[in-house]
């Protein structure tokens, strides 16, 4: 490799423009100049002949999270050798890793597992059991180049979805209203408090200096009320559209008063959308949900959606989590994952909330194949488009644990 | 002189590769390249992946290689800086007072004396930074603790310096080799993610994983070796609430080994199960795919 074969003509002009191109994805890379500078570091660590160093250096230092992890090797493809190198025929696009899950180590169950498997492999989403990164043979990486080309960040869709401004006052009393209303008990850490049953010894004593070392003036520690967090899953298929806006409203004035909120979005693939839903100082700075792709407007398919949350982001399902789905459950698939997902949730999170919109019909009976299989787990099956509606929808509810 | 700059085989990639595989660590090229960088830039590592995959045997084999103290901080809900960074040790303050009281020392006098470091109760954090040689800090399961832990640890990734604010800032002698690791149960601050290298860590393939079996356990059949790695992998496959690690592998491995088993049929893996399978749902389900496993033992 040369740096004529790149875009720019020094090393620091590629590294600049090609973080300038990753903070503009839907990741949202994090990249500052301190970055920049690390990445200059990193590159002196390793060998700069070997395109596998070079590129594991760099997704070191420019990736935080899972998501940019995923992406990075085709960024860095279409940046770095997207003219140069094509092959002439796609080949070993779906390696998968030998003898682990398989290609899309998705581990949908068996009755699933046919239909799931799809272009884009479903590996790419789950980080669990996806194909390992061909990066321990040097001639090998033309497989994740020729990926590249037909990457859904290439061609990420340019549709923008907008937050409502609307009752968005009302919606975040909502949501403060709705955070308070939940009780999980008190947490296992100890903080200073007027009373308690504890000693705080630090502050003790150094009151106590003041009275000649005794300690008059006691401090307390207690355990704090335990926070809770909240895990909304918002169904945005076609059928969803008409209820879609105020229910992400919902989410984004949620996620504006409680920090300890992650957001998915789905249709045919799953989103997390937390990181798009920054909180913003004014309430005119709403953000604007851009490259969505098959997590909006398509199908439904909520079965596997909700399997792939479980398996990919299982961790932030806890004891102290709300999780709340927002769905009309109009899905004709098979329900077996769905059972399987709904049971895992229940299992693990403090509660579990329905939101279906079609409850305000006259004649809806949740009778349809998918709210049956749901309906023994959640705790909360109710219908919400009002700011007062969202506020109730924690009252009274309670924890499992 | 520690270890990193006298060892040539630790300023390259393929160099560290060969070192940690003599220590029986079989790293990819990815985890190779992270130790790289941790050497060479001294920054934090935060790696997350499923439980099982040897994140935190990583940080005990680099103190190994580097010939250095591991110091580990096993996080947890609730933990506070006085069990990760320091405490004063009041008992003795206490008695320190009670025994000054008519010294005639002024006040201003008594609190410096009973503040000082003769009174300090290091812990891990504070341990890893004052240590002559840098050894490996490794700060274990992270998304345990809560935020406020995490906004306290910024201080000490960034500038490697710890504030007490008795004592005043106490900077590290020698940058640690800091490694983070996460299961990701709740998702870490961008601003901790900054300061880190990050590196996913999966499960391993189906040949790496009959290498570390090999690797840990040399005398072990080959075919038996391969037999383990393939029913891990399928088990790996199926839903269940623990999917077996790594370190299930192992153990798996060692117990047939020490049973003297030289190969799989069902009888012995339902003798074995407990090993592997430490779910009771788990264990119905498994039970459930016999079929499957038996065919991969023909």
């Amino acid at each position: 490799m040369s740096l004529s074969d790149f875009p720019h003509g020094s090393l620091l002009e590629n590294l600049v423009a090609f973080a300038e191109r990753l903070r503009n994805t839907a990741q949202r890379f994090n990249i500052g100049p301190q970055e920049i500078q690390d990445s200059l570091l990193a590159l002196e660590a390793v060998q700069l002949g070997n395109l596998q160093e070079v590129r594991q250096a760099l997704k070191l230092v420019m990736c935080g999270n899972l998501e940019q992890e995923r992406v990075f090797d085709d960024l860095f493809f279409q940046f770095f050798l997207s003219a140069r190198q094509r092959p002439a025929k796609p080949s070993n696009l779906h390696k998968a890793t030998p003898g682990g899950p398989a290609d899309d180590g998705e581990q949908i169950p068996a009755a699933q597992t046919a239909p799931s498997k799809n272009e884009e492999g479903l590996s790419d989403l789950t980080g669990m059991g996806r194909p390992q990164p061909p990066d321990d043979t040097q001639a090998d990486w033309a497989a994740p180049m020729l990926k590249a080309m037909f990457s859904r960040t290439a061609g990420a869709e340019a549709l923008e979805v907008e937050i409502p401004q609307e009752d968005l006052e009302a919606m975040l009393q909502a949501a403060t209203q709705m955070v308070n209303q939940v009780s999980l008990g008190r947490s296992r850490r100890w903080k200073l408090a007027i009373k308690g049953p504890r000693f705080h010894l630090r502050r003790t004593l150094r009151k106590a200096l003041h009275t000649g070392g005794d300690p008059v003036y006691p401090a307390w520690q207690h355990h704090p009320k335990r926070q809770p967090s909240f895990l909304f899953v918002l169904d945005g298929s076609r059928s969803m559209q008409e209820y879609a806006d105020r229910l992400l409203q919902f989410a984004y004035a949620l996620r504006m008063r409680c920090d300890r909120v992650e957001v998915f979005v789905f249709s045919t693939k799953l989103q997390r959308i937390t990181p798009q839903l920054e909180k913003t100082k004014s309430l005119s700075e709403r953000p604007r949900l851009s490259r969505l792709g098959q997590a909006w407007g398509g199908g439904t398919n909520i079965g596997e959606n909700l399997w792939r949350l479980v398996r990919q982001y299982g961790g932030l399902i806890r004891g102290d989590s709300v999780v709340i789905v927002a769905s009309d459950g109009l899905d004709t698939g098979a329900t077996e994952v769905l059972d399987l997902a709904l049971r895992k949730i229940y299992q693990r999170s403090a509660a579990l909330i329905w939101l279906n919109p079609l409850l305000n019909s006259k004649d809806y009976d949740p009778r349809a194949n998918c709210m049956k299989t749901a309906l023994p787990y959640i705790d909360r099956f109710c219908s919400a488009q009002k700011p007062e509606e969202f506020a109730r929808l924690t009252y009274r509810l309670r924890m499992r644990k | 002189m520690s270890q990193a700059e006298v060892n040539p085989l630790l300023s390259s990639v393929e160099g560290i590769q060969a070192v940690l595989r003599e220590h029986s660590y079989i790293a990819d090229l990815p985890m190779a390249t992270a130790l790289r960088l941790v050497i060479a830039l001294r920054k934090p590592l935060l790696v997350e992946g499923p439980a099982g995959v040897g994140k935190t045997q990583v940080a005990k084999t680099l103190a190994e290689v580097l010939d250095t103290r591991l110091i580990r901080l096993q996080c947890y809900e609730g933990l506070d800086t006085a069990q990760a960074l320091y405490e004063w040790n009041y008992p003795k303050q206490m008695l320190h007072i009670r025994l000054t009281e008519n010294s005639g020392e002024s006040l201003a006098q008594r609190e410096a004396e009973i503040f000082s470091e003769a009174y300090l109760l290091r812990r891990p954090l504070l341990e890893a930074i004052l240590q002559d040689r840098p050894p490996v800090l490794l700060i274990d399961e992270i998304d345990r603790t809560d935020e406020a832990f995490e906004a306290f640890l910024l201080e000490l990734l960034a500038e490697f310096q710890v504030t007490i604010p008795e004592l005043g800032t106490l900077k590290a002698r020698h940058r640690p080799y800091v490694i983070l690791t996460s299961n990701r149960s709740r998702e870490l601050s961008d601003a901790l993610r900054r300061r880190c290298l990050y590196l996913w860590q999966n499960y391993p393939s189906l040949e790496k994983e009959v290498e570390i079996i090999r690797t840990r356990l040399p005398g072990i059949n080959e075919r038996l070796a391969q037999k383990i790695a393939a029913v891990v992998a399928h088990l790996r496959e199926l839903p269940l609430n623990k999917a077996p690690g790594v370190a299930e592998s192992l153990d798996w491995a060692e117990a047939l080994v020490s049973l003297h088993k030289e190969s799989l049929d069902m009888s012995i893996l339902e003798q074995t199960w407990g090993v592997i399978i430490k779910d009771k749902d788990d264990l119905s389900l498994v039970e459930s795919h016999k079929a499957r496993l038996a065919e991969l033992f023909a």
